[in-house]
């Protein structure tokens, strides 16, 4: 019944769409021929989205997000239990200690003591778990080849890369989304005060930012490759040496310039602002350029695929 | 419909087309032969927009293929050596995703992958994963990638790799089906391919044309010769 509709609406849009070009095409054999000029070039918003939705298709319909997502929100969970005991442990000790400081129970609270190193560990895991969204990104379509259908469509390199970008984000926003979880958690949970949403939503913009940048600097990595095992082994090394980098300068009693420089590359540095609640415009710029930087040397590179 | 005027095209060390010129009117198949590495697939890869070419120049519909890549870009359908395929997408999400990508509207999506389905005869395996269907099927969800959004051209090299003699039987009337329309390009290794779908030919050699010519005109050269007997004659020193 439906089938006879369909078929009704097409052999009616192609008789339609055969009209304008009557006089100039003899009339069609075939119903073949039927259909109207080439649509024009989907322009840049289209032609992004258009790769976005077929990333998040492939994202979606393979189990690797799933899995991830899975094993993030699994690795949050061990970390989430580790800290609520340890709070419970303070807030025993604190208790005791009430005679000798009656201030020590104020001085704990849920957002520094649980939810920011929750943040930290997620940035952390985002490190370990990123790497296998991104690896395939550039280096699976030339491995395929396929990176031919896009390049030679009538959308611009950028489109291919932002919407690329953008897909992996969102599966990254899905990832920073689930672990929503803990802080509603403990504000059901509070005697008083609860979870500074203020500060929460903060670093949350923090570690989204976090992923973001990893996303974009393991797209490059994607780009230089067609084995995607190469591009996620480098892609994770890369990640923890931006990650690790402050604390062995720190540990190899680097001075003056390299102290500095190394400091101001660690991207956990930059988190420690945000999950304090403080929106400052260094660490914004810092995650921002990393993810220009990252789209604008993946789009490069592919350009360079034409010569 | 497509000039290509003194193309050429340098790799490193290696000459891939010398100085190629040729046109192909509106309406016409042209059967592109030659050897492998005579720079068949590079001429295809310049005309499609894919790379640039050393010098010359290259236009599809009178638009130059470096100077206005994507209006050349929506009027050419492309089928690589390889197809463009990506395993873990259902046919139907692919043809979908290339028919956004070539900027069809929505509503049009639906009636226009119905069209093509029908027209490669993919049909019927639509809602199966690419990585599970078999080589011939493979191709033709690529030849219906290509010929979504009904563009003017139609650029297809080796279309006929991996089809059974069925399936190229089939596909032979696909291609006579879209000619008049269509312009199209297609390079093979099977020369009877071309005497069965091509009003003409043209034969490169290490990246010269060698030969561009209808078909009677070729064969009317050496009544006694049959076209392969004449390529090898062309395409060997």
């Amino acid at each position: 019944m439906s089938s006879e509709l369909e078929q009704a609406a097409v052999t009616g849009g192609g008789a339609a769409a055969s009209l304008p070009g009557a006089n100039a095409q003899p009339a069609p054999v075939r119903p073949v021929e039927a259909a109207t000029e080439a649509a024009p070039a989907p322009g840049f918003v289209r032609g992004t989205w258009a790769i976005t939705r077929k990333e998040l298709n492939i994202y979606f319909t393979t189990p690797m997000a799933y899995v991830l997502l899975g094993l993030f929100i699994f690795v949050m969970g061990y970390f989430f239990a580790v800290d609520v005991q340890r709070y419970m442990a303070w807030t025993r000790n604190a208790e005791q200690m009430l005679q000798f400081n009656p201030n020590a129970l104020g001085q704990l609270n849920f957002t520094d003591l649980i939810f920011a190193p929750l943040v930290y560990n997620a940035a952390l895991i985002f490190a370990f778990i990123l790497p296998f969204l991104t690896m395939r990104l550039v280096a699976e379509e030339k491995r395929q080849q396929s990176i031919q259908l896009l390049m030679t469509s009538p959308i611009g390199s950028t489109s291919i890369v932002l919407g690329k970008f953008l897909a992996t984000c969102i599966v990254v926003l899905f990832a920073v989304g689930l672990t929503f979880a803990y802080p509603l958690l403990l504000d059901l949970v509070a005697a008083s005060g609860g979870v500074e949403w203020q500060t929460a939503l903060t670093a949350y913009l923090g570690l989204f930012l976090v992923g973001a940048a990893f996303v974009a600097i393991g797209m490059f990595i994607s780009s230089l490759t067609d084995s995607q095992i190469v591009a996620g082994f480098v892609t994770l090394i890369v990640l923890l040496l931006v990650w690790i980098i402050g604390w062995a300068a720190t540990a190899g009693n680097a001075t003056g310039i390299a102290h500095d420089l190394a400091q101001f590359a660690s991207a956990p540095n930059h988190l420690t602002n945000f999950v304090k609640g403080i929106l400052n415009l260094g660490d914004l710029s810092y995650y921002l350029s990393l993810i220009v930087l990252g789209l604008f040397l993946t789009r490069s590179a592919i350009e360079r695929m034409r010569w | 419909m497509i000039r290509v005027t003194n193309l050429t095209k340098r790799y490193r060390d290696l000459v891939a087309v010398d100085d190629l010129t040729f046109e192909v009117q509106k309406g016409e198949i042209l059967g592109f032969l030659g050897p492998n590495g005579a720079g068949k697939t590079t001429t295809m890869k310049i005309l499609t927009g894919f790379m640039p070419a050393s010098s010359g120049t290259a236009s599809v519909a009178g638009f130059d293929v470096f100077e206005n890549p994507i209006e050349v870009k929506r009027r050419v359908g492309y089928l690589p050596e390889v197809p463009p395929l990506y395993p873990e997408m259902t046919v139907h999400a692919y043809l979908k995703f290339v028919a956004s990508l070539k900027g069809l509207p929505g509503k049009r999506i639906g009636g226009e992958l119905e069209r093509v389905a029908n027209l490669t005869g993919v049909a019927e395996v639509m809602d199966r994963l690419i990585r599970n269907i078999s080589k011939g099927y493979r191709q033709r969800v690529g030849i219906a990638q290509a010929i979504l959004n009904n563009p003017d051209v139609l650029i297809l090299d080796e279309p006929m790799s991996g089809l059974d003699p069925h399936q190229n039987r089939e596909f032979r009337e696909l291609i006579k089906g879209l000619a008049g329309q269509h312009t199209i390009i297609l390079s093979t290794h099977t020369l009877s391919e071309v005497t069965a779908t091509c009003q003409k030919a043209l034969i490169v050699r290490s990246g010269k044309a060698v030969a561009h010519d209808t078909l009677e005109n070729l064969t009317k050269t050496d009544p006694n010769a049959s076209l392969e007997e004449i390529f090898i004659r062309l395409t060997t020193d």
